[in-house]
């Protein structure tokens, strides 16, 4: 069987975009309103939810409490018709906890928790429809949902994948471009002092490489950024004009 | 559920007014919150819907997979249902804390859906004993304000309305192996016929009165309240009693009779919305969440 | 792949050979299956809807639990239920909201309960029948006098002959009741069924192939002195509200017929152990 043409000759990918190009980003904050902050996020066919509740008392068993800051308490879960072969259970198994570890590391790094000791904030997002980047969507919506939530952040959390193919490297991979078994760095960037909140990498790449992927991917995050914070900007102008009538 | 507490005054304020048929947020007795209905949501499901009924918040998606059919029904296939309470409706489902409401809903649409009428079973069987279409009807709780069943299987529904299976033929060689193929054509499909699918009605007692369609306030105020689901045809299939409280006979008999008369006409009224929106075809703006 | 080889390996899900057997021979299989159909039709011809089924029960039977009760349907139903009084409740999941005590049913069926292998819905079926079983007794006990107390109920399905959950319910009642906690009422439970057809009538506490057999089933549980509907759990093949309100008045005049045959098994247990102390 003849490989999936990931990278035509003339520099165009399997959905046609460019090599640095994003799939479409479209999010809204606010969904819900029984919880403290929320937000939805699309880019391209994946689809996520996150929804905030804090910073609250602890709940459940008081000795897991920071005596100096807040508890970041994160899940990640997946709708079970969110892929495309059913999944048995939405969270808990192995690749969930990981995401869940991911994330709580994200954003223990870049909300302000020491301004909340002993108390605790709860992130949930929830994939409703997944083709390649969720970690990235997870983190966007997120970010969305704890600024919808007014707590206090260093800075945005941006993230988008990057891939390798080709001696060119691609930015936000779809999921046909992440089966491909390809070297992914998910990134997670705070855009405007450049600090990287995590970095992954998963499979094979060359050295001298590195550092290219690593500029596509932050490069995506900044693009990202751009969008996520005129959703803000919208979002808070929308809320104000409702609040002066 | 998102816990609500409510002071002795604000109850005794709730089951007062519903005593005048006026509720707190301005409705009858048997009046419905606003509901929205959206189907097609989710791109990589055979069929998906979005029930919005106030605060209750349900994503249902609805996949067909090829599985052997049961023993006891050679030529039929089967739905599977799921409930996931996300930790989205509240942090007390985290991890397994939704894990009992699940089961429990799951079950109560198990019996829902146990009348034989309900779906065409036989239309899911592809070859005897051997291949069937099982439906997973996975329903996803996003926010919870009250009134859970109903928008459940206001939800299921749509969605089941909203399914198509691919048409696949079954091609048997000499040998009598059998092969299955799929259908080449994408709008090549079956759908179900959702007629007699039934919606739920919860008649909640408040008082001397019942009301429909509570609200988590509501839901706070009432001791008992009877689930009853209906067809369209205003035929009941299940009838359970859920809460803390016991229920007198007479009223029960008056809960069924106003079950039956707004169950009729909320699927009169949900069935409009689902032909609208299927003559809008794909030319129907999707809103999803972002509306 | 290493195998074990300890032991043998049997195929994952087991099948009975009846079912293959019933369509391999379609001749033979098939028509005893319908002479049993047959049977089965004309013993509900002269089966009269209201009849019940006698009634044996007996409270005060196991030394070890609380308060425990036995009932038994003539034609072979036979639960077994033990209660444990009010004990200090572990912290409880979901905060404090409840004032009163917390009352924990479990409903188990023997293995040796029905007829054939139940193992498909086994587990999610009783988890269904306890919560039920919840639902019926909460009304009845006064949960209020019991704050952060924890009240148990277990309910053994010994024998399954139709109307389990019905007879668990008064079982579980007389336990309770026995186990000294204190109640506003008993709780009854009687069972129903209709039977495929579309004028059949319902028949009353029927037995485990009518049960198999029936297009629609119900359970109701009342508390018969304040004469308050405390369960209620039916479905099945779709019917007019008329119906099954006619269902439920069967249901209820059911209950109030088995509650003296309660009451009386319960004043016995009293006795009984009175008896010991006075002489």
């Amino acid at each position: 069987m003849a490989a999936l043409e990931l990278l035509s000759d003339e520099g165009y990918r399997a959905d046609g975009r460019r090599a640095a190009e994003l799939r479409k980003v479209r999010a809204r904050m606010g969904v819900f309103a029984q919880a403290d902050g929320s937000a939805y996020i699309e880019q391209g066919n994946t689809k996520a939810l996150a929804v905030v509740y804090g910073p609250h008392e602890m709940r459940g068993s008081r000795s897991k409490a920071l005596h100096d800051r807040a508890l970041v308490n994160c899940q990640y879960s997946m709708a079970t018709f969110s892929t495309s072969e059913r999944k048995r259970r939405p969270h808990g198994d192995r690749k969930s906890s990981e995401m869940t570890l991911h994330l709580k590391q994200t954003f223990e790094a870049a909300i302000l928790t020491q301004l909340y000791p002993r108390s605790q904030i709860d992130i949930y997002v929830q994939i409703l429809q997944a083709d390649g980047g969720n970690y990235c969507a997870c983190v966007n919506a997120a970010t969305l949902a704890v600024i919808d939530a007014g707590i206090p952040m260093r800075d945005y959390v941006c993230a988008s994948s990057a891939g390798f193919v080709e001696d060119t490297p691609l930015a936000d991979l779809s999921y046909i471009e992440e089966a491909s078994g390809g070297p992914q760095v998910a990134l997670a960037l705070l855009p405007t002092s450049e600090q990287i909140a995590l970095l992954e990498m998963n499979s094979r790449l060359h050295e001298d490489h590195l550092e290219e992927v690593i500029e596509a991917a932050s490069k995506a995050c900044k693009a990202v950024h751009a969008v996520l914070d005129q959703v803000v900007r919208d979002h808070v102008q929308e809320v104000t004009a409702l609040l002066g009538d | 559920m998102a816990s609500v507490v409510l002071s002795e005054a604000e109850k005794l304020y709730i089951v007062h007014g519903v005593q005048e048929d006026l509720r707190v947020d301005g409705r009858g007795c048997e009046d419905y919150r606003c509901a929205e209905v959206e189907t097609d949501v989710v791109s990589n499901t055979s069929g998906s819907a979005r029930a919005k009924l106030g605060h209750t918040d349900i994503l249902v998606g609805v996949k067909a997979e090829m599985g052997t059919p049961k023993l006891e029904k050679p030529d039929e296939g089967y739905l599977e249902f799921f409930v996931d309470c996300s930790a989205n409706a509240t942090p007390e489902f985290e991890g397994r804390g939704g894990e009992e409401l699940g089961t429990e809903i799951a079950n109560t649409l198990y019996r829902i859906f146990s009348s034989e009428s309900c779906v065409d079973l036989k239309s899911l069987c592809i070859n005897p004993r051997e291949h069937c279409w099982v439906l997973y009807v996975d329903v996803l709780l996003l926010e919870c304000g009250g009134n859970l069943f109903d928008a459940i299987s206001i939800a299921v529904k749509a969605a089941l309305f909203n399914t198509r299976i691919p048409k696949v033929r079954v091609l048997e060689d000499e040998e009598g192996s059998k092969e299955i193929e799929l259908s080449d054509d994408p709008y090549d499909c079956i759908r179900l016929n959702v007629d007699e699918v039934p919606c739920v009605v919860t008649l909640s007692k408040i008082g001397y009165r019942h009301v429909v369609d509570a609200t988590l306030q509501e839901e706070a105020c009432s001791l008992a309240s009877l689930l009853i689901s209906v067809t369209s045809k205003g035929a009941l299939t299940c009838m359970k009693k859920v809460g803390k409280g016991s229920l007198d006979p007479e009223s029960i008999f008056e809960m069924m009779e106003t079950g039956k008369r707004v169950g009729k006409s909320l699927h009169t009224s949900l069935q409009k919305i689902l032909d609208e929106e299927e003559s809008l075809g794909t030319t129907r703006q999707k809103v999803g969440f972002l509306g | 792949m290493p195998l074990d080889h300890r032991r043998l390996r049997g195929p994952e899900e087991s099948q009975p050979p009846e079912v293959w057997a019933a369509a391999a021979g379609a001749g033979g299989a098939a028509a005893a299956e319908e002479e049993e159909a047959a049977a089965a039709a004309a013993a509900e011809e002269a089966r009269d809807p209201c009849a019940l089924r006698p009634l044996f029960a007996r409270a005060g039977l196991l030394s070890q639990a609380e308060g425990s009760a036995y009932v038994e349907l003539g034609g072979g139903t036979k639960v077994l239920c033990a209660a444990w009084g009010p004990r200090e409740a572990a912290a409880e999941p979901g905060g404090g909201a409840a004032a009163g005590g917390r009352l924990v049913c479990e409903f188990r069926r023997a293995p040796f309960a029905g007829r054939g292998p139940r193992a498909a819905a086994g587990r999610e079926a009783e988890r269904e029948a306890a919560a039920a079983l919840r639902e019926a007794l909460e009304p009845a006990v006064r949960l209020a006098r019991y704050p952060r107390a924890r009240l148990a109920v277990s309910a053994l399905l010994l024998q399954d002959g139709g109307s389990a959950l019905a007879a668990a319910v008064s079982a579980a009642a007389l336990a309770l009741a026995d186990a000294g906690v204190e109640m506003y009422d008993l709780a009854v439970g009687c069972a129903l069924c209709r039977p495929p057809g579309a004028a059949a009538a319902w028949l009353l506490q029927p037995s485990e192939p009518e049960e198999r057999r029936a297009a629609a089933r119900l359970t109701v549980a009342l508390l018969p002195s304040l004469n308050q509907v405390s369960g209620l759990l039916g479905g099945g093949q779709g019917g007019p509200p008329d119906s099954w309100a006619q269902a439920l008045r069967l249901g209820l005049d059911g209950c109030h017929r088995l509650y003296p045959v309660l009451r009386q098994s319960l004043l016995r247990a009293a006795r009984r152990r009175a008896a010991p102390s006075t002489a």
